[in-house]
């Protein structure tokens, strides 16, 4: 019960970080090239040690839950989480780049020989084309995708997008989590 | 792990190579990454910190950017990168992270060749902030030393290429023909002058 509340604690302090330090107004241009009043970038979380520690304790919990032999970043943006999230839960870790993977002259079904069961973990979820690519790109070369983690999901469709895919979307923070400036307004 | 390959290779830079190491896989094996951050800190703790404090770890993307993360995570020492390219979304920015005016910025990178590609990141840093200092895991002493003295930055490899070399000699991981061409390869191409 105990851990329980701990990570309720470490959720809270997640969502109040990004809204002090992640969270910028204005117009923005979101991926997928509609517009938005507010964006956020973890970034700001991560690059600090504090953030990084909170980031890294509720991503390793959510790890515990599933089965899993690698982990992969779908974007730059999460290969920083994605190494050191490695690192602490002892798991390889895989780094695909727009759907391509960044290795020059090593396949991608050889780093999954020690097993084929991988969590993507994002950084942010939108619409959830860049984790659907990556989870596309490891399936061709046999991985199974069935998890993705993601720091923030702004509910914008990632969420039934992977699920289409066989893929549980599972958000540290949601948007609902957060007070943002577009719940003022249209959209 | 394979991290170091032997035939014929295409760099960043253009040229051709007889090897190439693509420390984008040593996060496959975490326990490698964490020991090389280890040897990192260690560089970081002997040479740099006596004598220049650090207020930032800048990280190279790409195959530079997960030992910066480690670096700075044992280090507590937040982060900063260079993006490559600019993004169209989001905040459009170049330099990921905080950084404030005359922030002391140390570069860790995988490795260096001629040191272009770090000069070029620490240009970017220093509308900003002050790079001094880069860490590398290995030198391919291709005149990155020098190149990077010029430009103001000093370098910490951990390793030198040559020293991997005879280490795989000695222990019959490579062949002695291979070992001449590689050898002979770094002792032609020392002399590569920075663009």
């Amino acid at each position: 019960m105990a851990q329980v509340k701990q990570v309720q604690n470490l959720r809270s302090a997640l969502a109040r970080l990004i809204e002090e330090k992640a969270l910028f107004q204005g117009e923005f241009k979101s991926p997928s090239g509609g517009r938005s009043n507010y964006y956020i970038d973890m970034a700001m979380i991560f690059t600090q040690p504090t953030g990084l520690e909170i980031v890294i304790n509720l991503t390793l919990n959510e790890l515990r839950r599933v089965q899993v032999d690698k982990i992969a970043s779908p974007s730059v943006e999460a290969d920083p989480i994605v190494a050191v999230v490695g690192i602490h839960a002892k798991l390889g870790s895989l780094f695909i780049h727009q759907g391509e993977p960044i290795y020059a002259y090593e396949k991608l079904e050889n780093l999954l020989s020690g097993g084929k069961r991988v969590v993507i973990i994002a950084d942010a979820t939108f619409g959830g084309h860049t984790v659907l690519a990556a989870a596309k790109a490891l399936r061709s070369a046999g991985a199974e995708v069935s998890t993705a983690i993601t720091l923030v999901d702004l509910q914008k469709g990632a969420q039934q997008l992977l699920e289409a895919n066989g893929i549980q979307l599972v958000p540290l923070i949601e948007a609902k989590d957060l007070t943002l400036p577009e719940k003022r307004s249209t959209s | 792990m394979g991290a170091i390959k032997f035939g014929d290779f295409q760099l960043v830079s253009g040229t051709r190579s007889p090897y190439y190491i693509d420390l984008r896989l040593a996060p496959s094996y975490p326990e490698m990454l964490d020991r090389i951050g280890d040897l990192y800190v260690e560089v970081v703790k002997n040479e740099i910190q006596p004598k220049w404090k650090i207020d930032r770890i800048g990280g190279v993307p790409t195959a530079g950017l997960p030992v910066a993360t480690v670096v700075s995570q044992k280090m507590r020492i937040p982060l900063i990168y260079v993006r490559k390219e600019q993004k169209a979304h989001g905040l459009g920015k170049s330099i990921e992270g905080v950084v404030n005016d005359n922030d002391n910025v140390l570069l860790v990178d995988d490795l260096v060749t001629t040191g272009q590609s770090t000069i070029g990141e620490a240009a970017i840093l220093r509308e900003r902030a002050n790079v001094g200092h880069v860490v590398v895991l290995v030198d391919r002493e291709q005149g990155g030393p020098g190149n990077l003295q010029s430009a103001g930055l000093q370098l910490h490899p951990l390793v030198k290429i040559t020293d991997v070399f005879a280490y795989l000699k000695e222990l019959g991981a490579i062949p002695p023909n291979t070992y001449e061409v590689v050898m002979e390869y770094v002792a032609t191409s020392t002399k590569v002058p920075a663009q």
